[in-house]
């Protein structure tokens, strides 16, 4: 498929893409945000600094999506050397980048709360920080290199070195001891004692879920037109 | 073709002695650096060793950081590549063959700033240092396999020599943090063990480095 043909036909033209996914987005992230605020109680301990647990767990869930494409793009564009999957490589890469600021962000402005300090080295922190200082290189090795098939491949590349690294970097905080391990396991040990909380990070998790393929659909639309007016110019001479 | 892939390497290791002896310049002067500064009087020997291995480490990292990225400069410019290249075969013999020579080098960087930090520290490392030798040989294994490629990978950008250490870093910093660990206990008198996770983390992340390079080399030369 052509970029042309990519951009005609499943960005600009999609009703789906155009219409129905921003509304429906922008419905469920008003939806979560009333929820999370009006309907769930108020923690005892954490208190308001709690509701970012609900927006924080949802971009990270929507991080490693991103993540993930990342791969899956970078080996597909690798494998049939179609433009299209290097458009997906970049828009996901960005939307990655983004997720995981959030996330970083967020867990930060959680930690000062619950730790006083605004970062400390506890593993998921730290898986956090490393997450998204590979994905920031995987997004500026794209501004750095020149706009051909180079880009093109070694964006790939270093897609797929990047993807491969993260489960290790996930391994890794593991190894840390148990005392250092300070990030509260909600889910598992079961502190969602109240059904709103549950309705509350499912509604969240979903409506963060929908934000990010819009985002990443309005990233592609950006980059797939800049591909075309590059192509545009370099037809022209 | 491998025979041919490891007397090119060779041949620019020769021609390259310039390189390699600004490299021990810059690891020795950042030997003198972290002494002058992280040498407090008074510290226990657990702060002392935990201080001599991050400083070791920060050495190896910048030195290995500027050996890779200027190597990789000199294949482009005296095209040493190109034969290997327009040989046409397999990728594995040229990355294989850069792969070993490199990690020689770095192996002796290594020692090299092992001994200068040591010495101006003070901190005594030979109670055990065939662990540390090995933990070295490990390390630049590793260190090698990945940054081989990021640096032909880097060397098309712009500004390459700032972009080499921004891709190559994050990568790199759960394997530093599981040598730091490893590199600790070993100046405590630790041997290396199969069972120690960590242990097992920095083998598992050289095995998956040297995989992931001969998976991706091709496509980074083909460019």
């Amino acid at each position: 498929m052509s970029i042309e043909t990519f951009v005609q036909h499943t960005i600009f033209r999609s009703p789906w893409i155009h219409r129905v996914l921003p509304a429906f987005t922008s419905a469920l992230v008003a939806f979560a945000i009333g929820y999370v605020f009006m309907v769930t109680p108020l923690e005892r301990v954490m208190g308001a600094a709690q509701k970012i647990f609900y927006f924080h767990v949802g971009s990270a869930l929507s991080a490693y999506g991103a993540i993930a494409l990342v791969f899956l793009s970078s080996v597909m564009y690798l494998v049939d050397r179609k433009p299209a999957w290097d458009l997906m490589n970049e828009a996901a890469s960005s939307i990655a980048f983004l997720l995981c600021s959030i996330v970083l962000v967020s867990g930060m402005i959680w930690g000062h709360s619950a730790w006083n300090v605004w970062f400390r080295w506890e593993p998921r922190l730290a898986t956090f920080l490393f997450l998204w200082l590979i994905v920031l290189s995987c997004v500026l090795l794209r501004s750095v290199l020149p706009d051909d098939s180079r880009r093109r491949t070694l964006g790939a590349v270093m897609g797929i070195i990047a993807a491969v690294n993260i489960p290790i970097v996930i391994f890794s905080i593991k190894l840390l001891a148990r005392n250092e391990q300070l990030h509260p396991e909600v889910v598992a040990q079961q502190g969602l004692q109240d059904p709103r909380y549950v309705t509350g990070l499912l509604i969240s998790v979903a409506a963060v879920a929908c934000l990010s393929v819009w985002l990443f659909f309005v990233r592609l639309g950006n980059a797939a037109l800049r591909a075309e007016v590059d192509a545009h110019f370099r037809r022209r001479g | 073709m491998f025979s041919a892939c490891f007397q090119k390497e060779l041949r620019l290791l020769h021609r390259s002695w310039r390189t390699i002896g600004t490299v021990l310049i810059f690891a020795l002067l950042l030997a003198v650096t972290a002494s002058v500064t992280l040498r407090v009087p008074g510290l226990s020997t657990l702060t002392q060793r935990s201080i001599f291995c991050g400083a070791y480490l920060l050495i190896f990292l910048f030195s290995g950081t500027i050996f890779l990225s200027a190597s990789w400069d000199q294949e482009r410019r005296e095209r040493a590549f190109l034969g290997s290249v327009l040989a046409g075969g397999d990728a594995w013999p040229p990355l294989a063959a850069k792969v070993i020579v490199q990690t020689g080098v770095l192996f002796f960087v290594g020692l090299f700033a092992g001994f200068s930090l040591s010495l101006l520290f003070p901190f005594p490392i030979t109670r055990n240092l065939p662990t540390l030798v090995a933990l070295l040989g490990i390390a630049a294994l590793g260190y090698v396999a990945l940054g081989s490629v990021l640096s032909a990978l880097s060397s098309a950008a712009r500004d390459r020599d700032i972009v080499f250490p921004i891709l190559f870093f994050p990568l790199l910093l759960p394997f530093i943090w599981a040598l730091g660990t490893l590199g600790v206990a070993a100046l405590d008198g630790a041997r290396l063990n199969v069972a120690d996770p960590h242990f097992v983390f920095v083998v598992a992340f050289d095995v998956i480095s040297i995989a992931l390079a001969s998976i991706v080399f091709p496509y980074v030369i083909e460019e």
